[in-house]
């Protein structure tokens, strides 16, 4: 049923038997390689390029990279066996999401061959087709069949989603009078149901309210023990642990880590630990990640921010509709090696801007499965700004006392509009937030005891030996 | 039960014309619940949203017609012998003209407002377009029963090759649909080509026998007769309407090859180009 939005793919409907060692691998990636353009109007011009070129049977130079272009996905070779649970985990632009749509057929490749086996089912976007005039069910039929189940097979499990999605006695309302809410839910419980060969599941994991989204998550580990094979992208990687057997980590659009999920969760958190601080990997993207970074010297607050040129957000480039582009969180201990409960801390966010004049900037620093925010500031909210210029710029605050236990967090924020304290950038929220870790400084009975109780931050507490208990009482 | 093998590779489709058709109706055929449901969609919610619905879709042909007997009327337009009632005449080429202008959209309008299907949900283009083109002669359809209202209170007398009538239309949506599927893929890279159409159309109304006949010498006669493909289709069609025999049956069956030769053009190309077309998209 599948469209494959590629040039020259084929589908062929298997007579002879496959080799039983080919037919282990439901998916077959072998050094794909994709190209994208920074610019828009240029990639545009590309595409009519492409197309003259296509036309003409030359051959489009899949090697020469023209102006502008980068490889997304830079020669990835990847298989996944029937049953298998693999979650791809990787920083913004390191070409998770591409290489998805390679393997859906939903983006053509620039080199190399993708081979599927079986029913492909990509939910990348809920409630695809949705029509606000039809009802619920009449759309549930719908999204079905744009998703490849023909209607005689709906038709017995309609009422099982129905009842998943937990919205029977509006399913015969149009849905626009739905929440969004509703919606999404709708769609996904349509979605899950088609008990796909291979199911591919990018960041919609995420909807709903918790009690649904459990759900949601026990539905797709139920399809992993019937024998589903998934490959989930995702930003949690918690959800990579409860629901993969496996981890692929993508660095720069290549394969940096290929192995045991908890293993690859791991390096993921530490590779973010790495990022948040400028003598990073993401300088050097055909360096494999370290194992922890740990034990890396962090540079002095004196060392000039110039030296170390910020990692770019890939694929992002400033336009009139993106003047400002937030690159990177820092999070650099005033003085000695690492960041430490209780120490003096800096936060540097680097972001790039086409335009000048006076701004706000703030931060959230929540935990690293970004369930619970543990402290914000944000400068901009009373009249006080700082001047962005155009260019690279730096903006850095300082807090005296770092109030965060020891462990790995995530920092989200960005650079605000002064008069409608709205977000001209950000960083974290609609991609993955920077990473940094607090380590711990001298150990002591009240550190111990503070890790034991696993709390989030610690607050200085002056206390008063007061013999006056009742004094308030009178 | 076989298991569909879907292999993906970086070479142009037109190295491989032969496949390239045969992929082209193997996808189709898998994506007849696809366009059957699309379709019904579609067909809802024109007629569902709208209190007016069915009268709202001969509004436009309605109010041509309107302006067109009254200028006529006013001696603003030089109709030429129409025959039979002149409001009859141009409420059947409305009809014929307002198809043919949807079927150039089809591809156009009708790919860019499904694009998150086309391009999150791998529903192929030509599944998208084939659902719009079963909506243009559904909508076809239900004005052809305002004709036939228009025929009775005339008193115009139908003759038997009405029936051949859906046949000449295939012709007139498929022309469009050509032309719709040459432009389309340029469109999804540049959207002037969609802001060009209307004022191309315009133009290109007033240079077939909607309004008035089709003139015998000149300029015009060059123009509307000879150089304008849409002319001997819309003519048959209305002679197979209320005339009974086929004014212009060479030009007729000229433009029907030319049509024929322009949708092999035209999808060979849309297949070619869409992949790579899709690529450059924002979604």
């Amino acid at each position: 049923m599948s469209y494959a939005g590629n040039e020259g793919s084929e589908t062929v409907h298997a007579a002879a038997p496959m080799a039983e060692a080919e037919a282990l691998y439901l998916i077959e990636v072998r050094g794909a390689r994709k190209k994208y353009c920074r610019d828009f109007r240029r990639s545009l011009y590309y595409g009519l390029q492409d197309v003259a070129s296509a036309l003409l049977l030359r051959d489009p130079h899949p090697e020469e990279l023209r102006q502008h272009e980068f490889w997304a996905v830079d020669g990835v070779s990847f298989k996944l066996r029937r049953g298998e649970s693999v979650g791809l985990l990787g920083h913004n632009g390191a070409g998770k999401s591409t290489l998805l749509k390679l393997i859906t057929g939903q983006r053509s490749l620039t080199a190399g061959q993708v081979t599927t086996r079986g029913r492909v089912v990509a939910l990348t976007e809920l409630g695809l087709g949705f029509d606000g005039a039809l009802t619920g069910r009449e759309n549930a039929y719908l999204n079905a069949a744009i998703l490849g189940l023909p209607r005689h097979k709906l038709t017995p499990i309609i009422e099982d989603i129905i009842d998943f999605a937990g919205i029977r006695e509006f399913i015969d309302s149009a849905v626009q009078t739905y929440s969004s809410g509703m919606k999404a839910r709708l769609g996904f419980s349509v979605a899950t149901h088609l008990e796909p060969d291979i199911l591919i599941v990018d960041e919609v994991l995420a909807v709903g309210d918790l009690a649904f989204r459990r759900k949601c998550i026990q539905h797709v580990m139920g399809y992993l023990r019937r024998g589903g094979s998934l490959v989930l992208v995702t930003h949690d990687p918690g959800l990579v642990q409860a629901v993969c057997s496996r981890c692929v980590m993508m660095d720069h659009g290549r394969v940096v880590f290929d192995g045991d999920a908890v293993e690859g969760v791991q390096l993921y958190l530490d590779f973010g630990r790495a990022i948040a601080r400028p003598a990073n990997l993401a300088a050097d993207p055909s360096r494999p990640p370290p194992p922890s970074a740990g034990g890396q010297p962090a540079p002095q607050n004196t060392v000039p921010t110039g030296t170390h040129p910020p990692a770019r957000r890939r694929g992002s480039e400033l336009s009139d509709e993106k003047p400002v582009i937030v690159d990177a969180f820092e999070l650099i201990p005033e003085a000695g090696p690492s960041l430490l409960t209780g120490q003096a801390a800096r936060v540097r966010l680097r972001c790039r801007s086409k335009i000048g004049g006076p701004v706000g900037w703030g931060a959230i620093v929540r935990t690293r499965d970004l369930r619970t925010n543990i402290f914000a500031f944000g400068l901009g909210f009373d009249g006080e700004s700082i001047d962005l210029h155009a260019g690279e710029n730096v903006l850095e605050c300082r807090i005296p006392h770092l109030p965060l236990q020891p462990g790995n967090y995530a920092i989200c924020g960005g650079v605000s509009d002064l008069e409608t304290i709205q977000a001209i950038a950000a960083l974290g929220f609609e991609d993955a937030p920077d990473f940094f870790s607090v380590e711990t400084g001298e150990a002591s009975r009240n550190t111990n005891w503070q890790d034991v109780m696993q709390t989030l931050v610690q607050v200085p507490v002056e206390w008063i030996h007061s013999t006056d208990a009742g004094s308030h009482e009178t | 039960m076989a298991t569909p093998v879907l292999v993906h590779s970086a070479e142009t489709r037109l190295r491989r014309p032969l496949e390239l058709w045969l992929r082209l109706f193997r996808e189709l055929r898998a994506s007849r619940e696809v366009i059957w449901e699309m379709l019904k969609r579609d067909l809802r919610s024109q007629y569902r949203q709208s209190f007016l619905g069915v009268f709202l879709s001969v509004l436009p042909a309605l109010a041509t017609t309107g302006w067109a007997v009254l200028f006529r009327n006013a001696n603003l337009i030089n109709a030429g012998d129409v025959k039979i009632p002149y409001p009859f005449y141009v409420l059947c080429g409305m009809m014929i003209w307002a198809a043919f202008l949807e079927s150039i959209d089809a591809p156009i309008g009708g790919l860019l407002s499904e694009q998150g299907l086309i391009s999150k949900a791998n529903v192929p283009p030509e599944a998208v377009i084939a659902a719009k083109l079963g909506q243009v002669f559904v909508n076809f359809f239900v004005k052809s029963l305002v004709v036939a209202v228009a025929a009775v209170w005339y008193q115009i007398h139908i003759p038997g090759t009405v029936v051949l009538v859906p046949l000449a239309m295939l012709c007139v949506v498929s022309l469009g649909c050509a032309i719709g599927l040459l432009l389309a893929p340029i469109n999804f890279l540049y959207r002037d080509i969609s802001k060009a159409v209307p004022v191309v159309t315009t133009f290109w109304f007033f240079l077939t026998p909607i309004i008035f006949t089709s003139p015998n010498e000149g300029l015009a006669s060059l123009l509307v007769r000879k150089l304008n493909p849409v002319t001997p289709l819309l003519v048959t069609v209305r002679d197979l309407t209320f005339r009974g025999y086929l004014s212009m049956r060479t030009e007729f069956e000229l433009a029907a090859a030319f049509t024929f030769l322009l949708l092999i053009v035209g999808i060979t190309f849309h297949r070619v180009a869409m992949p790579i077309v899709l690529d450059r998209t924002n979604s």
